[in-house]
């Protein structure tokens, strides 16, 4: 592999708008080049070129330096990079580009790209692939043969795309700003195997995914970081060492540069986990709570309908409806001696025809049309019903749908004609007018109240609605009724009062949702959410209630179990809160197969953790003197290595490593060998 | 269920087939619980034929009600789709027995 070259093609070194404010510094970047032993850098700034910069970098750092462009592009940022034989007109094209994207809100299309740049085939470009703002597929189809790599935001992204052979070839740069005050670099650069540094040569090398990695000597199985002076295997690390020999003070300064606008670490502290007073059970109640939120919402979801349902339905207002009608009838009736030939008139009395909003008919053909159209169920279709029979079917509905619907446009239109009519006559005599009621509207907002109030009964008896295996606990969770209004306010953040809703709880759904709509601050989006209270609860195997100990083990499972989210898990030393059993059976695992898709460092002290779990790679911590200042060392190997080495070639037995760490040297081990042998003779 | 009556030139209404009332004595209660029982059982009502009704007040009144009537028993099917599918998604989830 004496071909790979290091490259870091993510630079910026022009404070603009689109960037905090820097002050670039030609020294820090020369130390950075050498200190990360760069081949070749890219200066990419947001929308604009420096060309004097540009030379003055040329000239003053060891390591190709190519001109280059970030570009705000349909939502996206792609990376535009040049050879540096045509400066000038590189210059004038991206001046072009700055003058489309004067502040941090504009981008511009692909089309005007193509304007500035109209041969983008002379440019290597890389668009934010797996890292934010990420370019849109949309995008990339249109881009075509001119995209083959994009950027990635960390080691897990890029073994993923790596794998991933309809993926683009990653690859990973540092986003760095160049600035005086930058003292650590960071270890994000990519390696290609190419021989000669040319864009030519390099966008061949970026078509192949075989000829790009994460380092040196082991492709993708390691990556770089602390400023190149620690090597970390992709998968899962252990590291070792003993008492204050710098393993959290290695595992925060990891923490430290991973933590990125781009990248996310989860990072399990030792003993964060464990119950730490006599809240903790409330604790654990309410985080699950939160954590389910999305649970109880798709639970609800029926019901959230349903009372949006209830938006428009006044009780009230229907009773006055029929009141009004009943009474202006019977008094335009008890006026019948005095009725002039105004209020005489046929259509004085004639009532607005009902009308239809033809909702069934449009759901049924709705239905119908999905049957013709459904692709996946199309053979258990054709079994029972010809295709041609539900075209028919359709066709039949959809024009019994335009009858009808013309026809209640000749009802809407009538009713107009009547209602002018009605109107005119009004003015013209003293005769009591007959109020309009639409019974049918009354009649299923009366139903719509009834189903509403039955629905409201059984939401409210307590049920179990779903119990979910997870690592070994049950979750479990359930609805029941509120038993005050305390329970009710504590289901929204907002603090408000529910004392006068409450009171018509028991009573039935409508009344309460009328009393719920008279709070003011209350949102009616929250109104569904006050209805049945929901509960979630961890049950131990054996199905009882968790105590402190395993409320802890579920906590670290899930922690664990979240970092999949993550682009890098960091634990330290969870024997300190955890038995051996629970580590062995459960926990360890978790962690096996999680580092099979995003890189964990893993300290620990105890055997059961760290000899069994079978890690990829071994990182031994070990404190020095120098000067008399102390120095953390760090050794590393693969568990299977005679010797761990450290970066200044310094080299340790791992066989002597692993039992003064694990089992507290040789001689207490192999006690306590012969120890569980006689009891095992007994 | 027969809801609305001619007799002897007056109109008459009934909740329950046996016990008939003058129509000018109809309230909204009355009204709503006709409308709410025909829904189910259907509209049974005298046809008021012209002259029928002698009393001005009771023919005003017949002729609205048995309108409003005839009108709501051509939608009855209508009315029970839409009514059954009322919160059915919601209550076939929630529901405990």
């Amino acid at each position: 592999m004496s071909a790979v070259k290091k490259i870091d093609f993510h630079i910026h070194t022009v404070s603009t708008v689109s960037d905090r404010e820097f002050e670039f510094s030609i020294n820090t970047l020369q130390s950075y080049v050498e200190q990360a032993c760069l081949d070749a850098i890219a200066i990419t700034n947001h929308n604009i070129f420096d060309k004097e910069q540009f030379l003055e970098i040329k000239s003053s750092v060891q390591a190709k330096v190519f001109p280059g462009i970030e570009i705000d592009v349909e939502g996206t940022h792609i990376l535009l990079i040049s050879e540096d034989n045509e400066l000038g007109d590189f210059k004038s094209k991206c001046d072009q580009i700055s003058m489309h994207i004067p502040d941090s809100c504009s981008s511009i299309s692909l089309d005007t790209l193509r304007e500035v740049f109209p041969d983008l085939s002379k440019y290597l470009l890389i668009p934010h692939y797996k890292k934010h703002p990420a370019i849109q597929s949309v995008t990339l189809e249109r881009l075509g043969d001119l995209v083959y790599a994009g950027e990635v935001s960390g080691p897990k992204k890029f073994v993923h795309a790596i794998r991933d052979e309809s993926s683009l070839v990653p690859l990973f740069f540092s986003d760095l700003r160049i600035e005086e005050q930058l003292k650590i670099f960071p270890s994000r650069q990519t390696f290609v195997d190419v021989g000669e540094i040319t864009l030519e040569s390099l966008k061949i090398a970026f078509k192949d995914r075989k000829k790009v990695f994460l380092s040196r000597e082991d492709g993708h199985k390691f990556f770089n970081l602390l400023g190149n002076k620690l090597t970390l295997s992709t998968g899962l690390n252990v590291m070792l060492g003993e008492r204050s020999t710098g393993k959290s003070y290695t595992l925060n300064l990891i923490n430290d540069e991973f933590s990125t606008e781009d990248m996310n670490v989860k990072y399990i502290r030792q003993f964060s986990l464990l119950q730490k007073d006599e809240d903790d059970e409330r604790e654990f109640s309410n985080r699950l709570k939160t954590s389910q939120a999305r649970i109880t919402e798709d639970y609800l979801k029926e019901f959230a309908v349903a009372v949006e349902g209830m938006k428009d339905v006044n009780r009230d207002k229907l009773d006055k409806a029929l009141d009004k009608f009943m009474s202006s009838l019977l008094k335009h009736a008890s006026e019948s001696h005095r009725r002039d030939s105004f209020a005489n008139a046929k259509l004085f009395t004639e009532s607005a025809f009902s009308l239809n909003n033809l909702d069934s008919l449009k759901k049924m053909i709705s239905s119908v049309v999905t049957i013709v159209e459904n692709v996946e169920f199309q053979d258990i279709v054709d079994k029972h019903v010809s295709k041609e029979s539900l075209r028919g079917l359709a066709v039949a509905l959809i024009l019994e749908y335009e009858r009808q619907k013309e026809n209640e446009l000749k009802k809407s239109y009538i009713n107009d004609i009547i209602e002018d009519i009605k109107e005119g006559l009004k003015l013209h005599t003293s005769a009591t007018t007959i109020s309009e009621i639409d019974l049918f509207d009354l009649m299923m907002d009366f139903k719509r109240i009834e189903k509403f109030n039955e629905l409201c009964q059984h939401i409210k008896v307590e049920r179990e609605f779903k119990r979910q295996e997870v690592s070994g606990f049950f979750k479990v969770a359930r609805r029941s009724s509120f038993q005050n209004a305390k329970d009710v306010g504590a289901v929204l953040a907002r603090k408000l009062s529910y004392a006068s809703a409450f009171e018509f709880y028991h009573a039935d759904g409508y009344s309460y949702l009328r009393e719920l709509r008279k709070i003011d601050s209350l949102r009616e989006t929250d109104y569904y959410k006050l209805f049945v209270k929901i509960d979630y609860e961890i049950l131990n195997s054996n199905g009882f209630p968790v105590s402190g100990g395993e409320r802890s083990e579920y906590r670290l499972l899930q922690e664990i179990s979240d970092a999949n989210e993550y682009d890098l898990l960091l634990i330290d030393e969870p024997e300190s809160s955890f038995d051996n059993m629970f580590l062995f059976s459960r926990v360890n695992k978790l962690i096996k197969d999680l580092s099979g898709s995003m890189p964990v460092v893993l300290v620990t002290h105890n055997s059961t953790v760290g000899a069994s779990i079978q890690p990829d790679f071994l990182v031994y911590t070990a404190r020095e003197y120098v000067e008399g200042k102390v120095a953390y060392k760090l050794y590393t190997g693969h568990p299977g290595d005679k010797i761990l080495k450290s970066r200044d070639g310094e080299v340790t037995k791992n066989h002597k490593v692993l039992l003064d760490c694990l089992e507290a040297g040789s001689e207490p081990y192999k006690e306590r060998k012969e120890r569980y042998e006689i009891l095992k003779d007994r | 269920m027969k809801y609305l009556r001619i007799d002897s030139g007056k109109g008459y209404f009934s909740l329950n087939e046996k016990d008939w009332h003058e129509l000018d004595s109809i309230n909204k209660g009355d009204l709503l619980h006709i409308v709410s029982s025909g829904l189910e059982n259907g509209f049974e009502m005298d046809d008021p034929k012209v002259g029928l009704i002698q009393n001005k007040a009771h023919e005003i009144i017949y002729h609205k009600l048995h309108g409003k009537l005839l009108e709501l028993n051509e939608q009855r099917t209508r009315f029970r789709d839409e009514s059954e599918s009322l919160y059915k998604e919601a209550l076939e989830k929630y529901r405990t027995t």
